[in-house]
């Protein structure tokens, strides 16, 4: 039997287990996992607002503090803009994709069918893919701040 | 029996076990967050309150790590299995990690938009001393043009 699934465009071939209804407990597990995944996504936008804001005020204050006492700053003002840039970008970034994960394992939830489960998870698989890139890339900012000077500027 | 995997036409269509690398990655960016703020915060304590925020912020990036690694080790098992059960058991760990990194986000973004609100006055004072600084550079200015100019009377 072919089918067109309704998370996806391009009909698949439908297993007699992806047809019937997945136990109780991953429903629920499923359940409470987008409620916290459209949560994160909130979070991360607001985050990418904050951070934006503040690394413009950021870059504000070393192009100021570069006019009042005449030296080079650690770090140039449009270095910061595109820290700025970045980390906003991947805020949005993942907060769509949370979102976007979130509809299929809400589908999920509704339908309670296996098929839509797989479809679910292979949404999942994305966003694990490009958050833990992104974790990985934060990581690696606060550490060269903290680990090569770039900190002073944040005081 | 045969496995309803072996049969499909879509083999390697089992992506639990294709985010494990990934999950990983990300219990240690957890243990590094961990790391640096023992290291860089720890050495910068002054108070209780410090201490405090500094110990929730610890428990809470362990657990996130310790939670990452379970459910690594599920998506593990779930290529190893290549059945629903297993991915299904994979995906309940998960649970725990979304929701410890929505407690994590929510409270580091109120630590950083307060840390913020309270740094930001200090651009209007540079702006501030600055613009005192060119008017009196100026008054300063007037006043040498003033003694150099020839006296017409």
């Amino acid at each position: 039997m072919s089918i067109v699934h309704p998370l996806r465009s391009a009909p698949r071939q439908a297993l007699d287990e992806d047809a019937r209804e997945a136990r109780s407990v991953v429903v629920h597990a499923c359940s409470v996992q987008w409620r916290w995944q459209v949560g994160l996504g909130l979070v991360l936008l607001t985050v990418a607002v904050t951070l934006s804001w503040w690394l413009l005020e950021l870059s504000d204050r070393v192009s100021l503090m570069d006019k009042a006492f005449q030296h080079a700053p650690p770090l140039p003002p449009l270095h910061v803009r595109y820290f700025a840039l970045g980390g906003s970008f991947l805020c949005v970034l993942n907060a769509g994709l949370l979102f976007f994960c979130a509809s299929g394992l809400r589908y999920f939830v509704d339908s309670r069918l296996v098929l839509d489960l797989h479809a679910a998870m292979r949404r999942l698989r994305w966003l694990w893919r490009i958050f833990g890139m992104s974790v990985a890339l934060a990581t690696g900012a606060v550490a060269w701040a903290v680990f090569t000077g770039g900190l002073p500027l944040l005081k | 029996m045969e496995s309803p995997t072996s049969e499909s036409p879509f083999k390697n269509d089992e992506p639990v076990s294709g985010s494990r690398f990934w999950i990983y990655l990300t219990g240690v960016s957890a243990l590094v967050w961990l790391g640096i703020a023992l290291w860089h915060w720890g050495k910068r304590i002054q108070n209780e309150t410090d201490f405090f925020m500094l110990a929730t912020a610890a428990v809470l990036l362990g657990m996130l790590a310790v939670f990452l690694f379970q459910a690594g080790i599920a998506a593990g098992q779930c290529r190893q299995q290549r059945n629903f059960e297993t991915m299904a058991d994979a995906v309940r760990p998960l649970r725990r990690v979304w929701a410890i990194l929505a407690i994590l986000g929510t409270a580091g973004g109120v630590c950083f938009s307060v840390w913020a609100l309270q740094h930001r006055p200090i651009n209007d004072y540079i702006r501030t001393q600055l613009q005192l600084q060119q008017q009196q550079q100026l008054k300063q200015q007037q006043a040498t043009d003033k003694n150099n100019r020839p006296n017409s009377l």
